[in-house]
């Protein structure tokens, strides 16, 4: 867990619109993360930057990803989006390393969120979760649904209510709380598979809590 | 007791409480002069039938906790719970949870499947593997390891009654702040033990320990 990454997660005092477009001030303020191979930690293939900020209400994530060839197909909430092209966030607000939420989202902004109990390595997705009031808006610079164009990247933009992680410690945080997470992008091209990651796992596999980075959030505003 | 007043049943339930080093043992004794249930499918509506029922926060966060139910034909609901607020239109009911390897069986003195029968009581017992607990602070569980936990019977009659280990004050289940305590004691079961537990159990306070060391 030492070699664990940590973010801080700023405030921000103006109002985001989700709508995959980072246009917002805060959103420019905060120094993004990017994202390595999971498997061994090299650098990916294709630069994938993740933003994070909060309010009293909503923790707020964005991820830009470059992406010369963006595909996706499935458009069902709780569809199984891992089998394409997709950004994800976990979070396990009680850093318990047992239980954690899981949001995926894809760029025809199909939402999947999943409450995933882990332990002994062995995981249960339940699906039967599904957060309230989750906003999320993606911007394609491309055409998802043509294998053949030539696209640029795609942007994903989501507001997560605070009240709906309801292991937190604390709704809203307290300056200084810290959580774990991770963050992850599936990136497929014609000759290529790539698994990335904030925090590598190790193992193309993204569900190892004990290798979660630590999201602390900070009164600071952005 | 009832679970919006505390008062005393009409029909009464003992519950008994042992673990081991794989399971968590749990037995429900019901008296009930009308034993009535119609659904046998696993995760069907048990609870607007008769039931009797287990919610285990084995983390005691009063957040998460797992849901047992059976009924007297031993069809079995098994769901995890994400409560907060206590607001019930936010809790969240997990029915695509399902246990891994629980054991379970029922023994009815009487005719469940009909109803307005001369019945006298129902059993249950079930073995719940602690590979269920997910959150628990050790499995299996250490000497002194304390989880939350609370048992509740739904008895359908003239007069419907909620019953519970922990009263809600309430008729709703969902209270987790009020679940009772589960100590786990590597203090073995003896004969003298069991005529002790049989008192206590008279008070509602089980007495936990474990079936074998």
């Amino acid at each position: 867990m030492n070699d664990t990454p940590l973010v801080l997660c700023r405030r921000t005092t103006e109002q985001i619109t989700v709508d995959g477009i980072l246009s917002e001030r805060s959103w420019a303020a905060v120094e993004p993360i990017t994202l390595c191979r999971t498997d061994t930690g090299d650098a990916a293939r294709f630069r994938t930057e993740v933003r994070l900020l909060w309010d009293d209400t909503h923790l707020y994530a964005s991820f830009h990803c470059v992406d010369p060839d963006i595909w996706a197909n499935m458009v069902l909430r709780d569809a199984p989006l891992w089998e394409e092209e997709v950004v994800e966030m976990f979070l396990d607000p009680n850093r318990s390393g047992n239980a954690y939420f899981e949001f995926v989202v894809n760029p025809l902004n199909t939402l999947t969120d999943v409450f995933v109990l882990n332990r002994w390595g062995e995981f249960k997705p339940l699906r039967d979760w599904n957060a309230e009031g989750v906003k999320h808006a993606v911007v394609v610079d491309g055409d998802p649904s043509d294998p053949l164009s030539e696209d640029r990247s795609w942007t994903v933009e989501c507001a997560i209510p605070f009240r709906e992680l309801v292991t937190a410690p604390n709704i809203p945080p307290r300056s200084g709380d810290s959580w774990r997470g991770n963050f992850y992008r599936i990136e497929q091209g014609y000759e290529w598979m790539e698994y990335t990651a904030w925090s590598p796992t190790g193992e193309v596999n993204f569900h190892h809590p004990e290798r979660f980075g630590t999201i602390v959030f900070t009164s600071e505003t952005a | 007791m009832r679970t919006e007043s505390g008062a005393v049943p009409e029909q009464p339930t003992h519950v008994r409480v042992l673990w081991d080093d794989e399971y968590l043992y749990i037995a429900f004794e019901c008296v009930d002069t009308d034993v009535w249930a119609t659904i046998d499918e696993r995760d069907g509506g048990l609870w607007d039938e008769e039931v009797v029922e287990v919610f285990v926060d084995d983390d005691s966060d009063s957040r998460t906790y797992l849901e047992y139910e059976i009924n007297p034909l031993n069809a079995l609901v098994d769901l995890y719970v994400l409560n907060r607020t206590g607001r019930r239109d936010a809790i969240k009911f997990m029915l695509d949870w399902n246990s891994s390897g629980i054991r379970h069986a029922v023994r009815v003195d009487g005719d469940p499947r009909r109803r307005g029968s001369r019945d006298r009581g129902w059993a249950a017992e079930w073995a719940i593997p602690f590979g269920d607990f997910t959150t628990a602070p050790h499995i299996p569980p250490r000497n002194g390891d304390a989880w939350r936990i609370n048992f509740y019977r739904i008895d359908r009659g003239d007069q419907d009654e909620y019953s519970a280990w922990s009263p809600t004050g309430a008729i709703n289940f969902h209270v987790p702040e009020r679940f009772g305590t589960l100590v786990f004691s590597t203090h073995t079961v003896t004969r003298k033990d069991r005529q002790n537990g049989g008192a206590t159990n008279e008070r509602y306070t089980s007495r936990f320990v474990s079936a074998d060391d």
